[in-house]
């Protein structure tokens, strides 16, 4: 299972895991608060920018990746078109009307802050997940972070399980149709539901998690409270590069909004326009 | 090198001994292979021989076993692991790592190896399993048989000094199982391993064997001696357990049950041409009576499936199949894993939507046939039969279907008192369905899509992973329902079955219909079988090898038409 990951040769693929990670955390943090549409579309730039260049991510998969989020960050924007509340909506001049809604400015202004905002927090995992193989960034957790390995490759083969357990889903799901059960709808058929498809897929999930763990057993797994590693991943000099410049620009960018006025008032509740 | 005193062994929630009173000697560079029914402990046998029993599995263990000197309750299970290493079936779960290179290397790095060794032995272990080539490639990306080749090499890595292979090739095509059988046989002959098998695919690698040991069902030695003792003085005792034999020795045990001599028992296909080839088979007729078979009528085919083509994520998985079914047929689907064989299985009976206009169910559209109308018309019975466990208990899972159709209490007992009369499972009336054996658990859901009234009974791998008594049986009844006016699809890999049972096969490789007719057919068909990696029968390749003598040898594929050609005067 890949999921985003895109084997390439790329700056962000040779760079350490943690380093991906570490870098966009204070940014987060920052973005949870932003109540103006202009910084997060500064920073949806930037991690553009870092995927496409940096990560030489093609534009198609990161478009095919990203259209979920933008779906999911359009629907926050239609919601608050029609749904925003009153004492917000209280003096601000009606833009349009469909229907029974009245659509004001100011529930656009506040839609579009909260779609962005929303959107620049989902895609600045992206440089992550797109340039890292998982099984390096659980080498990375236990080789730098020095998580115990034991509980690391526990997370790595759940990791490999899930694709295993959709099969087997799928696989019950058939068997059951073919038999003439439908999924019928209602709450007394969610509970057979449940029950009819829990056994199966809990009996076969022990089965295979057995013989993981035997084969696991079975190579000496465990057995020192160390391990060596083949493949050594370090934290080096490029990777303190990468977290520094990430927020140096990051700070300029910032710094640039909050002179020219661009900024709004950080708070993590939107209460109205500056 | 591998000493079992006495061995007995309980697992925690069971009642009974899953081992009793094991003794077992075994040498360096030797070649064991275990028998016995399943459910007979064997894998049990194995897992106390690396440790993993009782370290890893709580239970009451009794008894001594050494390796290598070390005594193995008393040894850590790391150090054991070192010296004895296992490959279990079901590729897919064995595996830790994403890519080659990392799944190699595991146990090196738990080992706490210096990166430069872990080098060396990389490439070692892959040239010794010949797949050097894969070292960068992902898990995802190879089939069966190269994953347990890559699992093999992970093991060798070690450089353990005893292999077990545990029903390695359980889930490989029949080229997959030939070329993981030659990787063992190189493993023989250049590195001196001990090597202990369990397997059932005896045909190709009972040449290999240096002796044969024989579990019962209670977990007791049954037999121990090379596979000429074994398979030639136990016959009779072999076939009432229920124990896989090479394909000669059944066809020699059917000699002597027909007072043909000779009666010294060939373990081999060149032994079997040696001893047969003075006999005098009469003229047979199987070439001219095939042609009978095949000109049933194909007007009115139950299903039919009309330039049918699907593609799963741009890749083509079937590509123009035309097939026609007719009522009462017997057809066996075969080709290599991947062929589309499964895929096709699921068009017919809509778990897999197909397109309007190619697959119809008696003349009708099948996409205009509602999902209850279908499951009553077409059965398909899935590879793990607990996939269709639905109800709590054998009684239930038997009566739904009947109940669902609306037959009265009266008719549904009768039936249901026949049924488990006729599979042996009274006792398990009322206990859950998960608790019969495997074999059950394949005939339980035999009958309960039989419940549902269907005509067409469309089976995947059917045998997989059962004892000859319980593929017997389920043949047998497959075979009377044959005879009962139903059709029978079944995918399958194991072409002797399909030389014995069907009718007409259908070859698939890479998505298409590359052949459909008898059986008999495809056999001499050299190129057919080639492309779509089989082999053909082994008392086919008997017969081959025997028509060299004499000409009415030739095309004979079960032990019941060599009877018969040397029995027709």
């Amino acid at each position: 299972m890949k999921f985003f990951y895109y084997d390439n040769n790329s700056f962000l693929n040779k760079l350490n895991p943690i380093s991906k990670i570490i870098a966009p955390i204070p940014l987060f943090i920052l973005l949870c608060m932003v109540n103006d549409f202009w910084t997060p579309l500064a920073f949806i730039a930037l991690t553009v920018f870092i995927i496409l260049v940096l990560g030489k991510i093609p534009l198609t998969n990161f478009l095919k990746i990203s259209a979920p989020v933008l779906i999911f960050s359009l629907s926050i924007l239609i919601l608050f078109l029609v749904a925003a509340r009153n004492e917000l909506t209280a003096g601000s001049p009606v833009l349009f009307t469909i229907g029974a809604f009245n659509i004001y400015q100011i529930s656009l202004y506040a839609g579009l802050t909260m779609a962005l905002r929303i959107y620049a927090l989902l895609i600045l995992a992206l440089p992550f997940s797109f340039t890292t193989e998982p099984s390096n960034f659980i080498r990375s957790i236990i080789q730098n972070l020095r998580l115990p390995y034991k509980f690391s490759y526990g997370v790595m083969v759940a990791f490999r399980f899930l694709p295993m357990m959709e099969t087997e889903f799928n696989v019950v799901r058939s068997a059951h149709k073919v038999m003439g059960i439908a999924d019928e709808s209602g709450v007394r058929s969610y509970f057979e539901k449940t029950k009819r498809y829990s056994v199966p897929l809990l009996v076969n999930a022990i089965r295979i998690g057995e013989r993981t763990a035997l084969s696991m057993d079975g190579r000496a797994f465990g057995a020192f409270k160390e391990r060596t590693f083949y493949k050594k991943i370090e934290f080096k000099r490029v990777d303190w590069l990468y977290m520094l410049s990430f927020w140096s620009i990051s700070v300029i960018i910032l710094l640039i909004l909050y002179l020219t006025g661009l900024m709004g008032e950080l708070g993590f509740y939107f209460k109205g326009i500056g | 090198m591998i000493e079992v005193n006495n061995l007995s062994f309980k697992y925690e929630r069971d009642s009974h001994h899953c081992l009793k009173g094991i003794d077992l000697q075994i040498g360096e560079g030797e070649v064991i292979l275990v028998l016995g029914p399943s459910g007979s402990g064997k894998s049990t046998l194995a897992l106390t021989l690396n440790g993993l029993i009782p370290n890893s599995f709580p239970g009451e263990i009794s008894g001594k076993v050494h390796v290598c000197g070390m005594e193995s309750f008393k040894t850590p299970v790391y150090e054991l692991t070192q010296k004895v290493g296992i490959v279990f079936q079901d590729p897919e779960a064995q595996f830790v790592s994403m890519n080659v290179e990392d799944e190699i290397v595991f146990g090196l790095e738990n080992l706490c190896y210096p990166p430069e060794e872990m080098e060396e032995r990389l490439v070692e272990a892959l040239s010794k399993v010949d797949m050097l080539d894969y070292r960068y490639r992902d898990v995802y990306s190879l089939s069966g048989g190269e994953k347990q080749k890559i699992l093999l090499a992970a093991l060798m890595a070690i450089r353990p000094s005893v292999l077990i292979f545990d029903e390695p090739t359980a889930n490989l095509d029949p080229v997959g199982t030939l070329e993981f059988f030659e990787t063992v046989k190189s493993l023989k002959e250049t590195d001196k391993h001990t090597i202990i098998l369990i397997e059932h695919k005896l045909d190709d690698l009972i040449h290999l064997i240096d002796r044969v040991i024989v579990i019962d069902k209670e977990g007791v030695k049954l037999l121990e001696g090379t596979p000429l003792e074994v398979f030639s003085e136990h016959t009779d005792l072999l076939i009432q357990k229920g124990i896989w034999m090479p394909q000669t020795a059944l066809l020699a045990n059917k000699f002597k049950e027909n007072n043909i001599k000779p009666h010294k028992i060939p373990l081999s296909i060149e032994e079997a041409c040696d001893y047969l080839k003075y006999l005098k088979p009469s003229f047979n007729n199987l070439e001219n009576n095939h042609s009978s078979v095949e000109s049933t009528d194909s007007t009115n085919p139950v299903l039919e499936i009309r330039n049918l083509s699907f593609a799963y994520n741009k890749c083509k998985v079937i590509e123009d199949v035309n097939l026609k079914v007719d009522k009462g047929d017997f057809l066996a689907i075969v080709g290599a894993n991947g062929a589309g064989k499964t895929t096709l299985a699921k068009h017919m009976v809509d778990i897999i939507h197909p397109p309007q206009n190619t697959v119809f169910l008696e003349g009708k559209d099948i996409s205009d046939i509602s999902t209850k109308h279908m499951s009553h018309k077409i059965g398909y019975v899935f590879q793990n039969p607990e996939h269709q466990f639905i109800k709590n208990t054998v009684e239930e899972q038997l009566t739904f279907g009947l109940k669902l159709r609306g037959f009265s209490d009266d008719e549904i007992k009768d039936w249901l008192d026949s049924t488990l009369e006729r599979f042996r499972i009274k006792s398990y009336v009322k206990m859950s369905p998960y608790m019969l054996s495997h074999g059950q658990k394949r005939l339980l859901s035999v009958a309960t899509m039989l419940t549902l009234g269907q005509d067409i009974l469309i089976l995947d791998e059917p045998t997989f992973g059962q004892d000859l008594k319980s593929s017997s049986e389920l043949l047998t009844f497959l075979n009377s329902l044959n005879q009962e006016g139903k059709t029978i699809i079944m995918i399958t890999h194991d072409m002797s079955l399909v030389a014995r049972h069907a009718r007409n096969v259908m070859v698939m490789a890479d998505g298409k219909a590359i052949f459909f007719g008898s059986t008999h057919k495809l056999f001499k068909n050299e190129e057919i079988l080639q492309r779509a990696r089989l082999t053909p029968p082994p008392l086919f390749e008997l017969s081959g090898c025997l028509s060299k003598y004499n000409k009415n040898w030739k095309g004979l594929s079960t032990p019941e038409e060599f009877i018969y050609a040397l029995k027709t005067k």
